[in-house]
């Protein structure tokens, strides 16, 4: 017999999206290798293309004004110390949160409220604080169960910021008290702003709440719900100046042309069997850490915690896990984020350990979608000495590089060269890391 | 002259395979990408998960293939593993999942949002079953096989979920 509700599910039966055809074919091309190589160690390269495309469009002009700021490398609200209003309420939660969190910042850590919006009885409150060098902002969501992870931005990279806008953060379908659900977007806005707009799918938006160098933008989530792949557009307006950033989020193919990238372009040592000596050896780094919990289908060995950036209050907890089950045996390494204000989850990427054979592995998040910036996480063999990041306009940073563990922070649309040197300084790995071909998730492939 | 294998069952596709056949992998892959795809991507709700886990799985099962022992078809052992490594990255991704909607996931469209919203915040197990059943047209009988579980189990499962699911859309009128 079907009943009321048999129908409705019935009825409710999704679009099943159609992966792309170049998924596709680098799936076949995959797994038809291994088929043919059943008994060698597989090389792919897991490709988890995401990207932002950014267009200008103007939304609005504007009239003389006295001369302000238009970067964000000099924020006003932020330039004595702690931006902001102070809030002991809202410093009470913070503390509560960070002691309870595995990743701390500094006892004494002091975060301002910068801007407060939502319907009545459901504020959302933006708090704003900083981490040595990086600006952070932290969403805090009325009666949510959980934190969620702060947004950092280094000073440096707000430098090279080009915008007087950057968005850090936001969520297209964050569930509120009673199960509502709210579109919420926020970032930083330099001096010379004088107004936001947020639009989301060209069909809902509204201006954004603007002060303290800061923006929030919090509207109910349209009936309808977003597009599986929404426009996200940050509008804004200078005295001089008015334009916008979309973030738009789709899988791109073609990686960057290795030729007319900066950087060295060539591998000049292949590195075969790299492996993690002291994990496989379960030697003590870092600190102890307990993982959140024992998988199904593998069993962890040995894990620690390590923060390979002193100048960023994060970690990441590594494991050497053993596969329990037929499709699992052998062994893997995983990786997980350790946010600050977050309590630990279970949210991790796991490789098979050969997977670091040729140097590196590793892999990116963002922790909301609408975000300009992603944080990289990886694991380096032995046999890597030293990180470089390159990016297009031939600049470069050293990527802190911590008993094989690394971290990093990029713009997701800027398209960056990952390169790996050995203690002679040869390079063994050359891999592209975002941008608009760049992988999300990968390891190192031989050339 | 190649002669043309013309509708090799599984079986035979699996054991030209085991032997080294690449054609005979590439007909396997043919035949069951799509649907491993549609138990993927509705398992996971993130094409780019999906999408791993769909190479994933055939790569388990092409390096396992002299394993396969025929008990099954080589659909449902592939389903097998296409919905346990689904079920991985649904416990896996829970906390991003709960933070954000990962672009591309989202099924709140529609006139029937509610219901998929509901079968959503079910236990991943049990939204398993109520995908598998409702949405994929999978019979009781080859969900069974594919979780190796007996078929009473998958009814059991499917009223608990349907009761849960009418519990929840009740509570939210």
């Amino acid at each position: 017999m079907t009943t009321e509700l048999d129908e409705r599910l019935l009825r409710a039966r999704p679009e099943i999206p159609q992966p792309s055809l170049n998924a596709v074919e680098r799936i076949r091309r995959n797994v038809i290798h291994v088929a043919g190589t059943r008994s060698r160690v597989p090389r792919r390269r897991v490709v988890l293309a995401v990207v932002i495309a950014l267009t200008g469009l103007a939304v609005a002009a504007a009239v003389g004004a006295p001369f302000v700021r238009s970067t964000l490398d000099r924020l006003s609200a932020w330039a004595d110390g702690t931006p902001g209003e102070p809030s002991p309420a809202a410093q009470a939660s913070f503390d509560a949160a960070n002691a309870e969190s595995f990743a701390r910042f500094p006892r004494g850590t002091v975060a301002g409220l910068l801007l407060r919006s939502g319907p009545p009885g459901i504020e959302f409150e933006l708090l704003g604080f900083r981490d040595g060098e990086n600006l952070c902002v932290y969403l805090k969501v009325p009666n949510a169960r959980r934190w969620l992870a702060p947004e950092c931005v280094s000073r440096r990279e707000l430098q090279r910021f080009q915008e007087p806008v950057a968005v850090l953060g936001g969520n297209l379908r964050l569930t509120g008290p009673n199960r509502s659900s709210f579109t919420v977007v926020y970032g930083l806005a330099a001096d010379a702003v004088h107004a936001v707009r947020v639009d989301v799918d060209g069909t809902a938006g509204g201006p954004a709440l603007l002060g303290a160098n800061a923006f929030l933008y919090v509207a109910d989530t349209p009936a309808g719900g977003v597009h599986d792949v929404p426009d996200v557009q940050v509008s804004w307006a200078t005295a001089d100046r008015a334009s916008s950033t979309t973030l738009q989020i789709l899988p791109l193919l073609p990686t960057e042309d290795p030729a007319v990238f900066p950087g060295p372009a060539r591998v000049e040592r292949t590195i075969d069997n790299g492996t993690i000596g002291w994990l496989e050896r379960r030697e003590p780094r870092g600190e102890p850490f307990e993982w959140p919990a024992q998988d199904r289908v593998q069993r962890v060995l040995y894990t620690r915690a390590l923060q390979p950036d002193p100048g960023r209050t994060f970690r990441i907890a590594v494991a050497r896990t053993a596969g329990t089950q037929w499709f699992t045996e052998g062994a893997w390494y995983c990786l997980t984020w350790l946010y600050p204000l977050v309590p630990t989850d279970e949210s991790n990427m796991c490789t098979r350990a050969s997977r670091i054979a040729h140097g590196l592995m590793y892999t990116g998040q963002w922790t909301s979608s609408v975000s300009e910036f992603a944080l990289w996480i990886g694991l380096a063999a032995d046999e890597v000495e030293r990180l470089e990041l390159i990016r297009l306009d031939g600049t470069s940073l050293n990527v802190p590089l911590l008993a094989n563990t690394f971290t990093f922070q990029t713009r997701r649309e800027e398209p960056t060269k990952l390169v790996a040197y050995d203690e002679q300084g040869r390079v063994v790995v050359v891999e592209f890391v975002g941008g608009r071909g760049g992988s999300l998730t990968g390891i190192a492939v031989p050339p | 002259v190649r002669l043309t294998h013309v509708a090799d069952t599984d079986r035979e596709l699996v054991l030209r395979a085991a032997s080294g056949e690449l054609d005979a992998a590439e007909e396997l892959f043919e035949r069951h990408w799509q649907q491993a795809w549609r138990v993927a991507v509705t398992s996971t709700r993130q094409p780019a998960a999906a999408e791993d886990v769909v190479q994933d799985a055939f790569e388990r099962a092409f390096r396992s293939l002299g394993r396969f022992n025929g008990r099954s078809t080589f659909g449902t052992w592939l389903h097998r593993i296409v919905v346990n490594r689904s079920l991985d990255v649904a416990r896996r991704e829970r906390w991003i999942d709960s933070v954000d909607v990962e672009p591309g996931a989202s099924w709140s469209e529609g006139p029937d949002a509610t219901v998929r919203d509901a079968v959503d915040r079910l236990p991943p197990e049990r939204r398993l079953v109520i995908v598998l059943r409702y949405w994929l047209d999978f019979a009781p009988a080859q969900i069974a096989e594919i979780l190796e579980v007996p078929v009473g189990t998958v009814h059991s499962r499917l009223a608990r979920g349907i009761e849960e699911l009418r519990n929840g859309l009740e509570g939210e009128r």
